[in-house]
């Protein structure tokens, strides 16, 4: 199973905005539980979608900047880019095959 | 083919996960299913500082993983799935999920209860942007922001007790002129500087551009509508049952609480029910987890008899 890379806000524009992969990112912090139950969905999800989708998560806490460019507020929030564009965006812990469908939804 | 156990356990806060311990503990080959994989409600809630034992008081989050190391130790496998639909009335029972389907000798619902929402426009929309239901979650976004807390019972004043760690003020706004929390709670609220009260009051519409950013308040004894400037808005007006997924399976009452008697057991044999699924009294997390140690009791007994 990979392990789910983590970004700071340094490596956000070459990471999310300049990927050429559609990429998802789940905003986390380290006090939401569910956000961490939420990590081994992302990596199942991670694992199917190799070579086709990147997956990122990166700490709103500590990177308050970032997540206040993309209005977040409440974690986990999961936003799918695409061309450096939010393409979609779902707040709260959502179960796999949820989150695959929005996923497929963008890839097909 | 469908995989079979003895006991499914479905839902995995304190009641669930105690049933869970005291199945493993009594050898049976049991499974839990949830959808955020354990802790339930639990992995809401601020603090706990009414669970026996833990004398200053214990976070949330920190006693689900404590539960779910404790129950998996002996024996009991969690499974991260939700459970779609529940036969109850064949032997085995039969639990669907996204993923298939599994068979049971036995079922404990430990399902619990979900966040009522205001369902006031703006609501749905701001979800992760300003509307929360989960002080422990998002707290930490509102620096030195004002505030808005909704609900006058224990979960809004703890948490609200919460994010005055963070935020500038906390509005609480109640609809009655007096607060449903704990005594002890309601000391400390009212001793805190950074709580306001706004009484007698309901939200009418969530305000935002991209973000929350006020609330349309109205006194509903003068009928007076004012505007309330925030950048953040937490709802703790109570919960309600997740049974929506049973269907009839089991009878539950007219608020969607599953009737059991004192023995925890359902309408159908073998099917008990658990802590806040079936409560609408106490809702506490030591009693949820008194009834699941219970209803394990009581489901080992049967599987015991039904010599299957």
């Amino acid at each position: 199973m990979l392990k789910l890379m983590e970004i700071s806000g340094d490596a956000f524009a070459t990471e999310v905005l300049e990927s050429t992969m559609p990429v998802v990112v789940e905003f986390y912090t380290p006090t939401c539980k569910f956000c961490k139950r939420f990590d081994p969905i992302i990596e199942t999800l991670a694992d199917r979608y190799e070579g086709s989708v990147k997956f990122l998560r990166i700490n709103a806490a500590e990177n308050r900047e970032i997540a206040m460019q993309f209005d977040v507020f409440g974690v986990p929030t999961t936003i799918i880019f695409r061309s450096g564009d939010v393409v979609d965006r779902i707040s709260g812990f959502v179960p796999e095959a949820e989150l695959a469908n929005r996923i497929d939804a963008i890839v097909k | 083919m469908a995989v079979s156990h003895e006991l499914v356990i479905i839902g995995g806060g304190p009641a669930g996960l105690t049933a869970g311990l005291y199945a493993g503990r009594a050898r049976l080959d049991v499974i839990m299913l949830d959808p955020t994989g354990g802790g339930g409600y639990l992995n809401y809630t601020e603090s706990i500082e009414n669970y026996p034992g833990f004398p200053d008081g214990v976070a949330g989050p920190d006693l689900a993983e404590l539960l779910i190391l404790h129950a998996t130790k002996f024996g009991l496998k969690i499974k991260t799935e939700e459970v779609t639909e529940l036969v109850a009335a064949e032997n085995p029972k039969r639990l669907k999920t996204p993923s298939g389907e599994l068979r049971a000798k036995a079922v404990i619902i430990t399902t619990g209860s979900k966040p009522m929402k205001l369902g006031v426009p703006g609501e749905e929309e701001y979800v992760g942007r300003g509307v929360s239901y989960c002080a422990t979650c998002d707290a930490a976004f509102f620096n030195d922001q004002n505030v808005a807390v909704v609900g006058g019972g224990n979960a809004a004043i703890d948490e609200g007790l919460a994010i005055t760690r963070h935020a500038r003020k906390v509005f609480v706004i109640h609809r009655r002129n007096t607060l449903r929390a704990e005594k002890v709670l309601q000391e400390r609220a009212f001793a805190n500087e950074k709580m306001h009260f706004i009484w007698n009051t309901v939200v009418d519409r969530i305000h935002g551009d991209g973000k929350v950013t006020g609330l349309s308040i109205r006194n509903i004894e003068t009928g007076e509508i004012s505007e309330l400037e925030i950048d953040g808005v937490f709802i703790f007006i109570g919960t309600r049952p997740t049974t929506e997924f049973l269907r009839g399976a089991v009878k539950t009452d007219e608020r969607g609480y599953i009737v059991t008697g004192r023995s925890l057991e359902t309408s159908v044999k073998g099917v008990w029910a658990a802590g806040d699924v079936q409560d609408p009294v106490y809702r506490q997390a030591i009693t949820a987890a008194g009834q699941g140690a219970a209803a394990a009791i009581l489901a080992e007994k049967y599987l015991q008899q039904m010599k299957w």
